[in-house]
């Protein structure tokens, strides 16, 4: 049944969204922040207060009880006034947690969405990228955590840290209080975001920490949706560096007329539009899938592929639109751009995804 | 995206083609070959006893008034297969348009013939001089109200289809004097009728696909003009979105993908991480095509407004199909270009393919075109 309507209920809460997102936006207010290397986190406010950490989670856990889809979706305006913040890591432990239908963890689930606590990982990295991760050690029947994480993102939003462990050489997910952790280095992403290296020495820690389930690969789960979960990010700064393009070539004349009114200007909008909607179809499509779907580690490959090939060409056509005008740190085009670049970087390249689609 | 009774249906439409399709058909259908010609019109048939020629059309009509979905599976499976029988003109073009705009009088008598797989459509838009600005069209129909006739004087071209054709439906100017979008009708006029004359032209790839239409007097009763009298541009246009959101494209090239992967597995280039890239890079692009193109054809059924969907799956659609061919070309290398021992049936097919499908960025408004159409229409930027 093919359908891409979206429902009332998608409406409304896109539309409150938009406009609690939009309420405190100013471009020029985040590219100063941006020139004097200041952090960011526009929309997290907005975000713990409008309830939106616990969308994934269930009614009676004190959520939305919406599903993946509906979440993707707002991760494009969350990603179109490029918020900050681990909205996308909470919500899809949560998401995890809920899967594992298990009444003790149930406590943990309600925390996290009324944003009691709040985790941050670096888990689809560690998992793609094959990184050394902390290891758990058994003594004693008490388990004990030793290792380093490195580019952590969002630790001054957060409570907890979620991350990769390895038990017995088995992977293993687990979630560590951030209060016995040592910072040990500090660095930022091109986009100003503050990234730490952390580094956790022989701490005590209960097996409820560690989270495992004999049928359901949990880690697989988390990474899949935590790329799909930044393609639609990325859709949203995409679609944000469409308008603000199409604003700008509407009104800004040369050769008195407007930029717009040339055909070659004209043909180079309609291929940002036209690149922007079709990789976003497929994201929606890609987030709409079970994670039990057979297809759907192909189809999150594909989209991985698809936002990389298509959203930094929709950027650097923007800048090419703008001409000098984007080419300056005021106008603020370049922060969009970068967070594109940024994202593109994460989760892995389209090497290792035509890799899985192979294997 | 489809439920478990339309995958069933694709199967019982694949079991279908089975039954007259010979076993390793490697042909692209081009029904001006006898062979396919008459494939098709078997092939019709039997679609039409079951009511699938257009599933989605009313019972009244022949159609079974079920989801676009099935109509839309319909049309892939068969461009998958590259059989004949998928009838392009009356369902997916002139079919829809009188659903929307037709009187009583053609619905009756033009979709149930449809329908029935009897009759074969073909399109009189384009002219010598009168391609991607459509609304310059010259062929002149004099309307007779005494008589109720309409006499059409004038000349078609790149009419596909048209040596076969019973019946076309064509854009013609009927008020005297008048200038571009204003004064035209869209009048459907039978091939056999006298004054028609059908002049065959053979294409890069060597087939006589698409031809020449000479009209001389020519009469057609005012019954079949569709819609109002001089006021058949915004028919056309609808007629238009209605042709450019096929899923032929895809269907034909995930086929070819399909068939390039498997041939790279058998050869074991696909251990390449070059070739793992290209392969992985033009299924992503099939993908989000075919998305695209469900949501174009998805999207008519929802409003009477006229949207940009269509004219950016048409170009997402043809430009996939060639980038595939054309990689598949690049991997068979030599096995197309030289005719020799090498030169088997897929090789061959990937020639006169990627030939042919330089038609699917031109026909139906070009890849440029498109584009005016998005940037004006759709993002409201100046002429």
């Amino acid at each position: 049944m093919i359908d891409f309507e979206l429902n009332e209920s998608q409406k409304m809460i896109l539309s409150s969204l938009e406009k609690s997102l939009s309420e405190n936006f100013d471009i020029r207010r985040e590219n100063k922040k941006a020139e004097g290397f200041e952090y960011s986190n526009h929309g997290w406010e907005e975000i713990k207060r409008l309830g939106f950490l616990g969308i994934l989670s269930n009614e009676e856990n004190g959520g939305f009880g919406l599903e993946f889809f509906d979440f993707s979706l707002t991760l494009e305006y969350w990603g179109a006034k490029l918020c900050e913040g681990p909205y996308i890591e909470n919500s899809i432990f949560i998401f995890i947690l809920e899967k594992l239908q298990n009444k003790e963890t149930n406590y943990l689930i309600k925390e996290l969405s009324s944003s009691k606590k709040i985790v941050t990982s670096i888990i689809s990295e560690q998992f793609i990228n094959n990184e050394k991760i902390p290891v758990i050690h058994k003594r004693n029947n008490k388990y004990c955590v030793e290792g380093k994480i490195t580019n952590l993102p969002y630790w001054n939003e957060s409570t907890e840290v979620l991350t990769l462990a390895s038990l017995n050489n088995e992977k293993k997910l687990l979630m560590l209080s951030k209060k016995n952790i040592d910072v040990v280095n500090e660095s930022k992403t091109l986009t100003g975001q503050k990234l730490h290296e952390i580094k956790i020495d022989n701490l005590e820690i209960s097996e409820d920490n560690i989270f495992k389930n004999d049928k359901l690969d949990l880690i697989d789960i988390y990474t899949q949706l935590f790329t799909i979960s930044k393609c639609a990010e990325s859709v949203g700064i995409a679609d944000s560096i469409h308008k603000m393009t199409n604003e700008f070539i509407k009104t800004r004349e040369q050769f008195n007329k407007p930029l717009g009114s040339f055909q070659a200007i004209q043909h180079m909008a309609s291929d940002i539009y036209m690149r922007l909607s079709e990789t976003r179809e497929l994201i929606r499509y890609c987030s709409k899938l079970s994670t039990e779907n057979e297809n759907v580690k192909k189809i999150v490959s594909l989209s991985k592929i698809k936002c990389d090939e298509e959203l930094t060409k929709i950027a650097w056509t923007a800048h090419q639109l703008h001409g000098a005008m984007g080419f300056t740190w005021d106008y603020g085009l370049h922060l969009m751009t970068k967070r594109i670049l940024l994202n593109k970087t994460l989760n892995g390249d389209i090497l290792f995804h035509s890799k899985k689609l192979f294997s | 995206m489809f439920s478990s009774e339309e995958l069933n249906f694709k199967k019982e439409l694949n079991a279908l083609i089975d039954k007259f399709l010979p076993k390793n058909w490697q042909k692209y259908p081009d029904e001006t070959i006898d062979e396919h010609w008459e494939l098709s019109k078997i092939i019709k048939k039997e679609l039409a006893k079951n009511k699938w020629i257009a599933p989605s059309w009313p019972i009244e009509y022949g159609g079974l008034n079920q989801e676009i979905s099935k109509s839309i599976i319909l049309s892939e499976t068969f461009a998958y297969r590259m059989s004949p029988g998928n009838d392009r003109f009356g369902v997916r073009m002139i079919g829809p348009t009188l659903l929307k705009h037709g009187s009583k009088f053609q619905k009756e008598k033009y979709l149930k013939e449809i329908t029935n797989g009897e009759i074969q459509w073909c399109q009189g838009y384009s002219e010598p001089n009168s391609g991607s600005d459509l609304a310059s069209v010259s062929t002149k129909g004099e309307f007779d109200e005494e008589n109720d006739t309409i006499t059409i004087n004038g000349t078609k071209i790149w009419t596909t289809l048209g040596h076969r054709a019973d019946r076309m439906f064509t854009l013609v100017r009927t008020l005297s004097g008048s200038k571009r979008h204003k004064g035209l009708s869209l009048v459907l006029i039978n091939m056999k009728d006298p004054g028609v004359q059908v002049n065959p032209i053979k294409n890069i790839s060597g087939s006589s696909s698409f031809n020449e239409v000479v009209l001389s007097n020519v009469k057609t009763s005012g019954k079949n003009i569709v819609g109002k009298l001089h006021e058949g541009w915004m028919v056309a246009l609808d007629l238009l979105n209605f042709e450019r959101s096929g899923i032929d494209y895809i269907g034909w090239g995930e086929r070819c993908l399909d068939d390039i992967e498997n041939y790279c597995k058998e050869k074991n280039i696909i251990s390449r991480d070059n070739i793992k890239i290209k392969l992985a890079s033009l299924r992503s692009s099939l993908e989000s095509a075919k998305i695209m193109t469900y949501k174009a054809l998805w999207i008519k059924t929802k409003d009477e407004k006229i949207h940009m969907e269509p004219s950016m799956s048409k170009l997402l659609a043809t430009e996939i199909n060639i980038k595939i061919h054309d990689f598949a070309f690049e991997i068979l290398n030599k096995k197309v270009t030289i005719n020799d021992n090498n030169h088997d049936e897929f090789s061959k097919r990937i020639l006169k393919n990627r030939l042919f499908f330089i038609s699917g960025a031109i026909l139906g408004g070009t890849s440029e075109i498109q584009k005016n159409i998005i940037a004006q229409r759709g993002l409201g930027l100046p002429k």
